[in-house]
């Protein structure tokens, strides 16, 4: 019977877990006792038959199965045509259409789409120029590596909501989320030298970009809702950005996020 | 890093961009399968316990934590379903055929590669759940012991005590059917 301890040591050596003190104190056990050597071999023997099992495949078409399962629409929507659209497509189960059917439900979900976009166009909202705003975020991050690097609740009299800065090496996302009884403005403030608006979204809600120029964008909202605003970063620098909140042409709310901001 | 950009997309489909969703499907289906094929071991079995795991995430999307690693929290979908439909197919009839399975396989077959998986899947088989799902989530999803506790919600040292154990139960199992060449 092995000592319990020495087992352990085997285990995390073979994890490669030990430091090298306590790999060198392992090997000086196992160079004293031929029992222990074996099952080390054995033990090593057994970890790499395991790691050797691949991952398998999915059986095909089980990708279109799964997502064809999940009832979407639970969420909000982007815009009014699309939440109708989404709530279709969680009335109609596609897995029991067939693909006739989804390709005739595909057919009037574009449609529905593009009148959504051709609807966002005519507010005057940046959208449409940026429509695939998560697919810049993949450029722009090919890894996906965002991190949420600041934060900052925004508490300004009947206006609530929080501000999220997001980060990775080529880019910058500020996700700001205000609820408002009344129409406001905001604008998010940044180095020129530093960043360039890339892309503007409506995430939820109703908003117009009214304006964005080097340095500032200004949005004009009523209700709640919810942007996201990509930056590309122009170069190595510490990402500062500056939203300030009016109501009635007063500035009622005005705050600086920096990486080190999170609250 | 994969936990950061889970979390933008998991605000982008609560702010209802179901794009952001199906990134989410196309990057978890795949281990969660092999998850679920290596507690379940049947591949039908294994493809519901994925399109159960994924409707129940997205429907509890408001509940998830966002400050938490997503990948923590659909794994912890994923062994939950995987050990529920294990209790409702009374695996323990599948534990008895496999002891079957695995004393009838010949020492010829055990140098073919895809025999000697079949052959280590069903020995992970034959361990009891607590052990196999700290095994399959080691050495097939390359999880710490500490993401491993996080999921199955167990102490990192806990984690530490199944883990040696089922490489120890695995080890005799695999030698007692002439599996020592791998």
């Amino acid at each position: 019977m092995l000592d319990p301890e020495l087992v352990e040591l085997m285990n995390l050596e073979l994890d490669g877990l030990l430091p090298p003190e306590r790999s060198a104190e392992l090997r000086a056990k196992l160079a004293a006792n031929s029992e222990a050597v074996a099952y080390f071999e054995q033990l090593r023997r057994t970890m790499e038959a395991v790691d050797a099992v691949p991952q398998l495949d999915m059986p095909a078409g089980s990708e279109e199965r799964v997502l064809s399962s999940i009832p979407f629409g639970r969420y909000a929507a982007r815009t009014p045509v699309g939440g109708l659209a989404a709530r279709v497509a969680q009335l109609i189960n596609a897995r029991r259409l067939g693909y006739a059917g989804i390709f005739a439900i595909g057919i009037v979900f574009g449609v529905l789409v593009y009148s959504s976009i051709s609807y966002d166009r005519s507010r005057g909202n940046a959208q449409g120029d940026n429509s695939d705003l998560y697919g810049a975020m993949s450029v722009l991050s090919p890894g996906g590596s965002f991190t949420e690097t600041a934060s900052v609740s925004v508490n300004a009299g009947e206006v609530h909501g929080r501000v999220r800065l997001h980060e990775s090496d080529r880019a910058v996302l500020a996700d700001v989320s205000l609820d408002s009884p009344g129409a406001i403005d905001w604008v998010v403030g940044y180095r020129a030298e530093e960043l360039s608006l890339d892309g503007f979204r409506t995430m939820q809600g109703r908003t117009d970009q009214v304006s964005a120029s080097a340095g500032e964008t200004r949005v004009a909202q009523t209700g709640s809702s919810r942007c996201l605003l990509l930056f590309s970063r122009e170069g190595p620098a510490e990402t500062a950005l500056t939203i300030s909140v009016y109501s009635a042409d007063q500035l009622i709310f005005q705050n600086t996020l920096t990486p080190s901001a999170a609250d | 890093m994969k936990a950061n950009s889970d979390a933008v997309l998991v605000t982008e489909c609560m702010a209802g961009n179901e794009r952001a969703f199906e990134t989410l499907v196309r990057k978890y289906q795949k281990p969660i399968y092999n998850l679920a094929l290596r507690v379940v071991r049947d591949p039908e079995d294994a493809e519901d316990i994925v399109q159960t795991v994924f409707i129940k995430a997205y429907e509890k999307l408001s509940s998830f934590d966002r400050s938490r690693q997503f990948f923590s929290w659909i794994y912890r979908i994923a062994v939950n379903e995987s050990i529920n439909f294990s209790k409702q197919r009374k695996r323990l009839d599948e534990y008895e055929s496999g002891v079957t399975a695995v004393n009838s396989l010949t020492p010829e077959k055990s140098y073919h590669d895809q025999e000697l998986s079949q052959r280590i899947g069903r020995a992970i088989s034959l361990l009891k759940m607590d052990y196999r799902l700290v095994l399959v989530l080691k050495h097939y999803h390359d999880m710490s012991y500490q993401e491993i506790g996080d999921i199955l919600q167990i102490p990192e040292k806990t984690v530490k005590s199944r883990l040696f154990t089922a490489r120890q139960l695995l080890k005799e199992i695999l030698e007692k059917e002439g599996i020592r060449e791998c």
